[in-house]
């Protein structure tokens, strides 16, 4: 009875329950338990950040399971992305995907491209990376000799989303490759060489760094 | 099940227009996707909506959807119809719901009934929000409900429906925290009880 206890307390105050050994009594408690749940007013819609999330997540997984070379997928990419400003985009754009809640176009003036708030340049500290996520470009920002630089967060390979390692590269967790917070390559064990992380422009604004999203061709 | 050939991703139709909120989205059985983003963004509502329905749980609602997608996404062809999606959609995700409880509690607790779902929502793309075999779920609640002692009524009201505490509900029923725990026990076992006599496939009484 406790264990069963307990799990109902997680699907009352919305934690995840434990998992046990349930008996058939338990069972059909547990089945009354969630139909009553689930039909607690305004409780079913998946959030937003969820939603996002995940979306980013797929796109990262379909990139890794295309078979085509990059060059071109981006291409098609451009052809059937959720933008539908087809040809050109940004080729992060498309691999990140733009976030489901909020529209690409309402964000980015088309054709020019648009200025991202990403962080206040006093938080990035000498030797700092800070990840950031901006108009659907995913990016590390790094402060070098009192010199703040960004490159993009998106393997040159297939697409994979970057993450930090040993604090001072850039590690693709898809097939391993390394870059140097300047975007240059340290190591792959791929068949044909990467290029660079391509760097970001970016900017000081009112002690705001900002980061210059692309919409056009890029 | 042309659908579960892993297909190289071809050249899909061009998306055409802007992108619109997810519900705006207009698509009928016969008409396909123009991209994997737009299966995602139509469909995630609804599988999140059903793993709800049959979890009670966000974060185990959450991991599910991502698995449903996550497994359906990679070998689904783009040029599979609205409808040949939305069914292998809910193949997997009643496999992975299945596993789940597998998986957790070593027994089926709940599970996706295909044909019902079927029969429910005949429409995809209907702006109705409320995800397949869960429209009745609310009615279904009220009639188990009803069907109990006022006392366990009471106690399953106040915690499932409108999220009181323990001592909350101690505190509006006049009860010790103790007798609240075990009232509500015993409520949840009566109201299996009854549950067990009117199972969610069978069609809605009076």
């Amino acid at each position: 009875m406790r264990r069963l206890h307990r799990f109902v307390e997680k699907l009352l105050n919305g934690g995840r329950p434990r998992p046990f050994p349930a008996d058939d009594a338990d069972a059909d408690a547990l089945r009354v338990a969630i139909e009553l749940r689930a039909a607690r007013p305004g409780s079913g819609a998946p959030r937003e950040e969820f939603i996002a999330g995940l979306h980013r997540r797929l796109a990262r997984d379909q990139a890794d399971a295309a078979p085509v070379p990059v060059r071109r997928r981006i291409l098609v990419g451009g052809a059937v992305g959720a933008a539908g400003a087809a040809a050109g985009v940004f080729a992060d754009r498309m691999i990140v995907g733009p976030p489901a809640a909020v529209p690409a176009a309402e964000r980015l003036t088309p054709d020019i491209g648009a200025w991202h708030p990403v962080v206040n340049a006093a938080d990035v500290a000498e030797g700092a990376v800070h990840g950031f996520s901006a108009g659907g470009v995913d990016g590390f920002l790094t402060r070098d000799g009192g010199r703040l630089r960004a490159v993009s967060g998106t393997c040159t390979h297939q697409g994979c989303r970057l993450g930090v390692h040993e604090r001072t590269k850039l590690r693709c967790p898809c097939h391993g490759a390394l870059f140097a917070l300047d975007g240059e390559v340290l190591y792959h064990r791929l068949k044909a060489p990467i290029p660079a992380l391509p760097r970001l422009a970016i900017r000081q604004r009112n002690g705001v760094v900002e980061v210059f999203v692309p919409q056009g061709p890029a | 099940m042309r659908y579960w050939k892993s297909a190289r991703r071809g050249t899909a139709e061009p998306a055409g227009d802007e992108p619109e909120p997810r519900a705006r989205l207009h698509l009928v059985h016969g008409e396909t996707y123009a991209n994997w983003e737009a299966i995602y963004l139509h469909n995630v509502d609804r599988i999140y909506r059903l793993m709800f329905s049959k979890v009670g749980n966000r974060p185990d609602a959450e991991d599910l959807t991502a698995e449903v997608f996550l497994t359906a996404l990679r070998p689904l062809r783009v040029s599979a119809t609205v409808g040949e999606v939305r069914a292998y959609l809910l193949a997997t995700a009643r496999t992975v719901l299945a596993a789940h409880w597998r998986r957790t509690l070593g027994r089926e607790i709940t599970s996706i009934d295909l044909e019902l779902l079927a029969d429910n929502d005949p429409a995809p793309g209907a702006e109705s929000g409320v995800a397949p075999g869960t429209g009745g779920s609310e009615r279904r609640a009220e009639r188990l409900l009803a069907a109990l002692p006022e006392r366990y009524r009471r106690v399953l009201e106040l915690r499932f429906l409108h999220s009181y505490t323990i001592k909350q509900t101690a505190a509006e029923l006049g009860l010790s925290v103790g007798n609240v725990k075990v009232l509500q026990h015993r409520a949840l076992r009566r109201a299996a009880e009854l549950d067990r006599d009117d199972p969610p496939a069978q069609a809605p009484q009076g």
